[in-house]
């Protein structure tokens, strides 16, 4: 694509210059480059996948620590149900308090699910708070 | 090497490229592979960096390569990454040069590199004659003639315009043809 066609004498003296460069010795590579450098290439993307995969890793278990963090936090800030004076849930005001938001619910079932409550509250309480930067923390220094 | 004269579907190399497969890399190689080699040899004048600086270039894509699906131009940028990975390579060579010329200064040495006498006349006339163009005229020559560009790519190689680098390359020509005393 050129501006304006050459002249005639300079379109001889390209015809020249390429005659001249096309004679140079020297002008292919060594027949190994394209061995050479599609080999490179695997060992690149090779590494390449290897590192993506590790940094989905991390950052999938970075995820489920955060996730697992907030959800024990959650649990440890909601009641469960009445508590008795010694801080237990009261499974009988529990079960109460279910058949009045649930009538329809039979009398066994309800006293069944204040009781689940009634130990889930209990072994919430005896669960340590932990912060996800140290859980992360912790995570780093057990990596090889 | 082979270079296939045969136009890739650009869209798909890019696609295959960016999605890093070894097969778009085959075919990234074969159809530019010489090309670059020969630009790369043109820009530096040496057959072990013109062959690092197209390796720099192919591996450049492996380490950017979902970047590829943003190219507009896939032989302007392989070109202008040509450019820069040769340039980076003369860089290193100069630095080289200066070591080794302290090291030579420091006492007799054998490293310096005997002139082998190869090559014939023409060649050599030739080369003197390109030395001694503008290196903006020899690069706009070389990337013409030697890599097979076209005008077009050689101005978003050099981010120059088209008529810019069609110009120099007609000035070339024209010292060129001046001191060969026309053509032969």
């Amino acid at each position: 694509m050129t501006a304006s066609p050459l002249p005639p004498e300079l379109q001889d003296v390209e015809r020249m210059v390429a005659r001249m460069l096309a004679e140079t010795t020297d002008r292919d590579p060594d027949p190994l480059l394209r061995s050479r450098i599609l080999d490179s290439v695997r060992d690149g993307l090779r590494r390449e996948t290897l590192r993506s995969r590790r940094l989905f890793a991390a950052a999938a278990a970075a995820t489920a620590l955060i996730v697992a963090n907030l959800s024990l936090s959650a649990v440890l800030v909601t009641d469960c149900g009445p508590r008795l004076a010694d801080g237990r849930v009261s499974v009988a005001e529990t079960r109460d308090r279910i058949q009045e938001l649930l009538p329809t619910l039979e009398a066994g079932e309800a006293l069944r699910q204040a009781r689940i409550l009634g130990l889930v509250s209990e072994t919430e309480s005896q669960l340590p708070l932990v912060s996800a930067p140290s859980l992360l923390h912790a995570q780093g220094e057990s990596a090889p | 090497m082979q270079n296939s004269s045969r136009e890739p579907d650009f869209n798909a190399l890019l696609r295959g490229l960016a999605a890093g497969e070894e097969k778009a890399f085959e075919a990234l190689y074969d159809h530019y592979g010489l090309r670059l080699y020969r630009a790369a040899l043109a820009l530096s004048g040496d057959r072990q960096e013109a062959e690092d600086a197209v390796q720099d270039v192919v591996l450049g894509i492996v380490r950017t390569k979902a970047r590829m699906i943003h190219v507009k131009n896939l032989t302007a940028y392989l070109f202008s990454a040509l450019r820069h990975a040769v340039s980076r390579a003369a860089s290193r060579r100069s630095r080289v040069r200066a070591a080794l010329e302290v090291l030579a200064a420091e006492g007799p040495s054998s490293m310096t590199p005997e002139p082998d006498g190869s090559g014939d006349g023409r060649t050599e006339r030739l080369d003197r004659a390109l030395q001694a163009l503008p290196a903006e005229q020899q690069e706009v020559l070389r990337l013409k003639l030697e890599a097979g560009l076209t005008f077009a790519e050689i101005a978003e190689v050099l981010d120059v315009n088209n008529h810019t680098a069609a110009s120099r390359y007609r000035y070339a020509l024209e010292k060129l043809r001046a001191r060969f005393g026309g053509a032969s």
